[in-house]
């Protein structure tokens, strides 16, 4: 098993992963790709990856940006050694990065942001989070609930109270 | 199989606290307290003492000076002669040439033979303020500083603790002593100097005051100013004090002003500070914003045996936490 699990890897993460969305689309990966997400990753070790790997709670549209987003930073790892390679496709991987990042609205980026928590995927958590909180800074609270389609739960006189507790944070 | 839905569908997805808070912790100051009026969620995880015990870790406030230096021993003020790669001592002693009298040494390290006594009558005359005090004694501009005074010839040597406090500046190159006049503000201090601290900041000396009942006042020291004349020590010479900064202190929340002893926090946090001595802690807010905005934490504490202290400014959100005492989940030392 030891044996196979390292053959697998010196032929370059070559053996493939089946990942199956929510709505049943299916997305065949590298073990390599795969693995960028750490749920997968301890499914890999655990050998548990044959019959492919559902996630029901991720959509497939939001599968196919993560797929995508693992493809582009598979990379990453593999060239950690090769300063060259490195250095030629990060510039890539920014502008990648910046265009999936500022192309996501409301509720997608939310889902995008659920699904890196549950497959744990940290570098795609950590930029679509700091999404959320760009778009947050310098809204108005209205801005916000309007931006990320949320409910006001608030009755008036409990939103007036907050709002006079809060006042210096609301006058610039 | 289900029809898959719509790629772009409106239906509101909502996040676990747990997700709200990871955001949360990466949005500015100023927006934290505009989105807990969002909605009930938002509101509950800006509140919660584990988010504001996280922001503070993963934002450290912007330290406005820190300073520290290392133990010396109560009576000796220890100064290296950086042209003459000297390191000398000055102490106070009994005085073997004088019944009942103590004097000025200096003392050379690294065998330079006997402890040189300080002459003149200024240096008879001193009298120390704090010489066991936290206040301490301060290198700072080729100079040493600590609080004193000048009592008459004659008279015993000891200090009316409620006159006002004075300081005595010792220039290391002259070996003249020299009294200083205290920043404008803290001269009328009934003996109380709880609230002092006396640093070295890029070279000068700084005293930080808080003064009457609400304001704080960090004061810095131009010694080169008239520093040429100086034989006369017993003249009291004009001092130029700048003050650096100043912040008031929230009026209605006097106990937000803590002095007292450690009580231990901060122990086990990533830089390693302990708190062995006393610590001063001030929150204020920002005089020319004034309305509030700003948070300060001025901090005194003993680290690695040399002392520590800190000044540090902050924008932060306006919650319950400023007004009260933190909970113990918030370590507000955490980023010492």
């Amino acid at each position: 098993m030891a044996a196979a699990a390292a053959e697998a890897t010196t032929d370059g993460g070559g053996k493939m992963i089946i990942l199956i969305s929510a709505d049943g689309k299916r997305f065949e990966v590298t073990e390599a790709v795969a693995s960028q997400s750490q749920l997968i990753s301890n499914m890999i070790e655990d050998d548990c990856t044959e019959n492919g790997v559902r996630l029901p709670n991720v959509d497939g549209d939001i599968l196919t940006m993560v797929v995508d987003y693992c493809n582009m930073h598979a990379g990453d790892a593999a060239a950690a050694g090769d300063t060259m390679k490195a250095s030629s496709t990060e510039e890539e991987l920014k502008k990648f990065d910046a265009e999936l990042v500022q192309a996501l609205e409301n509720p997608v980026l939310f889902k995008l942001i659920l699904a890196a928590n549950f497959l744990n995927i940290k570098s795609l958590l950590d930029m679509t989070c700091q999404r959320v909180a760009d778009m947050m800074s310098g809204k108005t609270p209205e801005q916000m609930r309007e931006t990320f389609s949320i409910e006001n739960d608030f009755t008036p006189e409990e939103e007036a109270a907050i709002r006079q507790e809060n006042a210096w944070a609301f006058d610039d | 199989m289900a029809p898959p839905p719509p790629p772009c569908e409106r239906r509101p997805v909502s996040l676990s606290d747990d997700m709200v808070a990871e955001i949360l912790l990466l949005v500015p100051a100023n927006s934290v307290g505009r989105l807990a009026a969002v909605c009930k969620q938002w509101r509950r995880v800006a509140a919660d003492p584990t988010f504001l015990a996280a922001r503070e870790r993963r934002a450290p406030p912007l330290q406005l000076l820190r300073v520290s230096r290392r133990p010396s021993d109560s009576n000796g003020r220890q100064y290296d002669d950086a042209e003459l790669s000297v390191y000398r001592v000055l102490s106070k002693g009994p005085d073997p040439s004088r019944k009942h009298s103590s004097s000025y040494f200096v003392i050379s390290a690294g065998g330079g033979g006997e402890p040189r006594r300080l002459g003149g009558a200024t240096a008879d005359q001193l009298v120390e303020r704090h010489p066991c005090s936290h206040l301490g004694h301060v290198a700072a501009g080729g100079k040493l500083y600590w609080m004193g005074d000048l009592v008459e010839p004659g008279r015993h040597p000891h200090l009316n603790p409620y006159a006002p406090a004075k300081l005595v500046a010792f220039d290391t190159v002259s070996e003249a002593f020299r009294l200083v006049a205290p920043p404008p503000e803290t001269a009328a201090n009934n003996g109380d100097d709880d609230d002092v601290l006396m640093f070295e900041l890029d070279g000068a000396l700084a005293v930080l005051k808080g003064g009457a009942m609400s304001t704080l006042k960090l004061w810095v020291l131009d010694d080169d100013v008239g520093g040429g004349g100086g034989g006369d020590a017993g003249e009291q010479w004009a001092p130029v004090w700048e003050c650096k900064y100043s912040c008031m202190l929230p009026v209605s929340t006097p106990a937000s002003v803590a002095v007292g002893d450690d009580d231990g926090g901060g122990g086990d946090d990533a830089g390693g500070a302990t708190f062995t001595r006393r610590r001063i802690t001030l929150y204020g807010v920002d005089e020319t914003a004034s309305r509030g905005r700003a948070l300060h934490v001025f901090a005194c504490g003993a680290r690695n045996g040399g002392l520590l202290q800190v000044a540090f400014r902050e924008n932060t959100v306006a919650h319950a936490f400023f007004k009260t005492h933190p909970s113990p989940a918030v370590r507000t030392f955490g980023f010492l």
